[in-house]
């Protein structure tokens, strides 16, 4: 029987092995390498890539993302709360719909969903437009490419992986604990601090930390909603893999990104 | 009659725990045996041992005196009926008593029939299990065991999920068809008048250890272990120490002392008496301690009486 | 406990913020004019898609990509998920999991240094190969979940049923196992599917210039400026997409 197994086991092993391990070791590989004269890599071996992290343009851009996405994953708790206390309130048959009213948006294309705020921002967007016609505005508000368009796209992009743990945290409340509570004296805002913030608390977090990942490796809301002045991480090492051809230096930029992520997932466990 | 399975010395041993430690029983064949024992004695790793479910880290399983060491459960002629049946919801009554059969590579028109007659399902082999009430899916697993004609068959406490008034009627049922194929049950139960009633030899489990193998009567009348003893039913402990017990129902209560010359006799207290339909039970406090008596009628707490037993009646233990 | 008014008009709320972009994006797409002033209903943006053969080109890449790679991904990972299932595999679950959470970016660079490094031995190139190298490589973590999902509510004691009454672990595993995971393992694939038809960032990394893909061509033209055709296609995908995830989670259940 174990040696089924093994046989079932083998070849997931062997795509994770080569299509995610070792393209990590190479990545680490070419992060300590230098870079090429027609781009690629070349020898010495190096730190150089790393060093570069702290020059104040790098540094710059890796402290804004952090910011961007802090800010938007508080934007999502703020947002979302509600939400998740709303479809774990419901009925016991809506639920399902109420979940997914928020889940069925959040699985189909990323990218249209990106591109539907394009459309309603541009200059000659939705909004803008709309605005202009009723007499409103005479000159386009510039909506698009800034700090704003990114954090309502990541917000957008992302609010469903904080209602969806919250929600599973809250579903546990059995409306016979706030009776409970409140048989044993304490008001309704006692009742809601003493048990449902506390059981809600594992959902907040590992909701939080959903978000906060997702932004921080986020790519496509700030290249496409964002100006030359919001790039974030993940543009950093697209550009230095293509337009700049510095492979060392967007190794770097990777791992220090994947560090990141794997930073803030532990601090679940902690 | 030969031993149609053996254990000899059969452990198995878990990081946290000894599961099953130095099991050796001899079971006959055409037996009905009962393995009994509270919850977590060890009794249903012994049965997955026995059907290939799980190796023993010592010891040795024999079957018609083969060792069925590194033979894999799906080749042993051994086969078991699950505690909550696992029939295969994805397959008719048909689909599942045919499918040993067809894993053989048998013609099983005809069988299937005959198994599905035996346990009184005939008309139903294309309904699904989910359709079958409690006590039809407990037929339709053991149709489907039996129709392979196992050398042993396994029961891992098949009545244990059926509702109580079920279980009487199919207890007796289960007792006819071990009579009528003759095929040997070894029989997983916590429930000792489950073991009791039906069973030619039970072994009592507990922490993983035998501590009695016998007859029914053996086990109930003369209990080797204070265990056993208390497992299978109340008990008058006559010292402090546990080597002297004698039961309930063994222990007779009067107002006067008795003038039979075998009997021991100690004078005490009544603290209370308990209905139990069929009898009383009444509490005594005696210089002894604490002894039950059955009696007839009930006494009135404080009252002084006297209780009694025939010395033959005792249960001996070594402390 | 029922919710009260405020907390009900302030879902509502969320949801028309989730949806309406869409909605007005749809609504959009059937206008007559190029413009984002309504002149009236027209059908001729869908229309321009299937004069566009650079749209349909890419939308046949895609389906053959998504086709291949959740094939793929599904079989491997409901065996894989299986095997986990039977026995805890903590160091595959642990990178598989890894790979799930792992940002796009970092996955696509380090397959394109991958692709790169091994093709100056192996003298390949990129193309529709190491799409669907890729595309297996992240749907694989997603089938895992699902399955294992699935099989957590299986009873393990069918499996021992069916050793016992003579199959072999394979047979058990083929005539037991899969028909009662069956809904899982669609889901997983339908998921797998949507996951690997709407991929941008890691397939434009790996692409090659004969497996340009649909989302590769929507990222062009919504760079380009406002066209109806993009909010026509666009629709599409989220209907067609939606429909997919909507019998997934059925599944599910």
């Amino acid at each position: 029987m174990h040696r089924l197994r093994a046989w079932f086991l083998a070849p997931a092993r062997l795509v994770n092995l080569v299509c995610f391990v070792l393209p990590l070791c190479i990545v680490l590989a070419y992060s300590l390498l230098s870079r090429g004269v027609y781009g690629g890599v070349e020898l010495p071996w190096t730190f150089d890539n790393y060093r570069r992290l702290f020059d104040p343009l790098y540094a710059g851009i890796f402290l804004r993302s952090l910011w961007i996405a802090g800010l938007s994953t508080a934007l999502c708790l703020v947002l979302g709360s509600p939400l998740a206390w709303f479809t774990a309130r419901a009925d016991r048959k809506r639920r399902n719909l109420y979940l997914n009213l928020v889940m069925i948006p959040f699985w189909t294309s990323f990218l249209v969903r990106t591109y539907a705020w394009m459309f309603l921002l541009r200059d000659t967007g939705l909004i803008n437009t709309a605005l202009m016609s009723v007499g409103l505005i005479s000159e386009p508000l510039p909506l698009l490419y800034n700090n704003g368009a990114v954090m309502l796209g990541l917000v957008y992009g992302y609010l469903p992986f904080l209602v969806l743990p919250l929600y599973t945290s809250l579903e546990k409340i059995d409306p016979s604990m706030l009776e409970a509570a409140s048989d044993l004296g304490a008001k309704p805002s006692t009742a809601f601090w003493t048990v449902v913030v506390p059981m809600a608390k594992p959902g907040m977090r590992a909701g939080s930390i959903l978000v906060f990942i997702s932004c921080i490796g986020t790519y496509l809301t700030p290249d496409l909603l964002g100006g030359s002045k919001t790039i974030m991480i993940g543009n950093v090492v697209q550009n230095q893999f293509t337009a700049a051809r510095d492979w060392p230096f967007g190794a770097a930029c990777s791992l220090v990104l994947m560090g990141l992520v794997m930073l803030f997932l532990r601090s679940d466990e902690l | 009659m030969a031993a149609i399975l053996e254990l000899r010395g059969v452990s198995k041993h878990y990081p946290a725990h000894r599961a099953v430690h130095e099991v050796s029983l001899e079971v006959e064949t055409g037996a009905f045996y009962s393995i009994l024992g509270p919850s977590g004695c060890g009794k249903t790793t012994t049965l997955r041992l026995i059907a290939g479910f799980e190796d023993p880290d010592h010891g040795e399983i024999l079957l018609d005196g083969r060792p069925l060491q590194n033979i894999p459960p799906f080749e042993r002629p051994v086969n078991t009926v699950f505690q909550r049946y696992a029939l295969f919801p994805h397959l008719t009554v048909q689909g599942n008593v045919e499918f040993g059969l067809k894993r053989r590579g048998v013609d099983h028109r005809a069988k299937v029939a005959e198994a599905l007659e035996m346990v009184h399902l005939t008309g139903k082999e294309q309904r699904m299990p989910a359709q079958l009430s409690g006590g039809e899916q407990q037929r339709v697993a053991l149709a489907r065991s039996l129709v392979l004609e196992p050398r042993v068959l396994l029961l891992d406490e098949p009545l244990s999920a059926l509702d109580p008034a079920l279980r009487k009627s199919v207890r007796a049922e289960l007792k006819t068809l071990q009579r009528r194929t003759g095929i040997t049950f070894v029989f997983i139960t916590h429930d000792q008048e489950e073991a009791l009633s039906l069973s030619d030899r039970i072994a009592v489990m507990n922490k993983g250890e035998v501590e009695q193998i016998g007859s029914p009567q053996d086990i109930y009348l003369r209990p080797a272990t204070p265990f056993v003893a208390t497992f299978l039913g109340d008990v008058n402990w006559i010292d402090a120490a546990t080597t002297l017990g004698v039961r309930p129902e063994a222990t007779s209560i009067g107002r006067q002392a008795p003038e039979v010359a075998a009997a021991r006799v100690e004078s005490g207290r009544v603290r209370n008496s308990v209905f139990l339909g069929h009898c009383f039970h009444v509490e005594t406090e005696t210089s002894r301690g604490r002894i039950v008596a059955e009696a007839a009628h009930a006494y009135t707490p404080g009252e002084a009486v006297f209780v009694w037993w025939n010395a033959a009646d005792e249960m001996r233990f070594h402390a | 406990m029922r919710n009260g008014k405020w907390i009900s008009a302030y879902a509502a709320g969320a949801y028309l913020f989730l949806h309406l972009p869409l909605l007005v994006l749809a609504v959009f797409s059937f206008n007559a004019s190029k413009f984002t002033v309504w002149e009236g209903f027209s059908l001729q943006w869908y229309g321009q898609i299937f004069e566009n053969s650079q749209l349909l080109e890419s939308t046949w890449n895609s389906l053959l990509i998504a086709l291949a790679s959740t094939m793929l991904a599904t079989s491997i990972g409901t065996l894989c998920a299986y095997g986990i299932w039977k026995r805890k595999a903590p160091v595959l679950s642990g990178s598989l999991y890894l790979s799930l959470v792992t940002p796009e970016i970092v996955t696509g660079i380090s397959l394109l240094a991958l692709f790169q490094w091994s093709f100056r031995f192996l003298g390949l190139q990129l193309g529709m190969h190491t799409v669907i190298l890729a595309h297996v490589a992240f749907c694989l973590a997603y089938v895992v979940i699902t399955v294992l999902a699935r099989l957590r509510t299986f009873d393990a004691a069918l499996e021992e049923a069916a050793l016992d009454l003579g199959a072999t672990p394979w047979q058990a595993f083929r005539l037991v196992t899969l028909p009662a995971i069956l809904p899982g393992v669609i889901a997983a694939a339908l998921l797998a599917f949507t996951v690997s038809i709407d991929d941008y960032v890691i397939t434009s990394l790996v692409a090659g210039v004969d497996s340009e893909t649909l989302p590769m061509v929507v990222y062009q033209m919504a760079r380009r400026g406002v066209s109806p055709v993009v909010n026509a296609i666009s629709t599409l995908i989220v209907l067609g997409l939606g429909v997919l995830i909507l019998i997934s989670e059925r599944l599910q259940r």
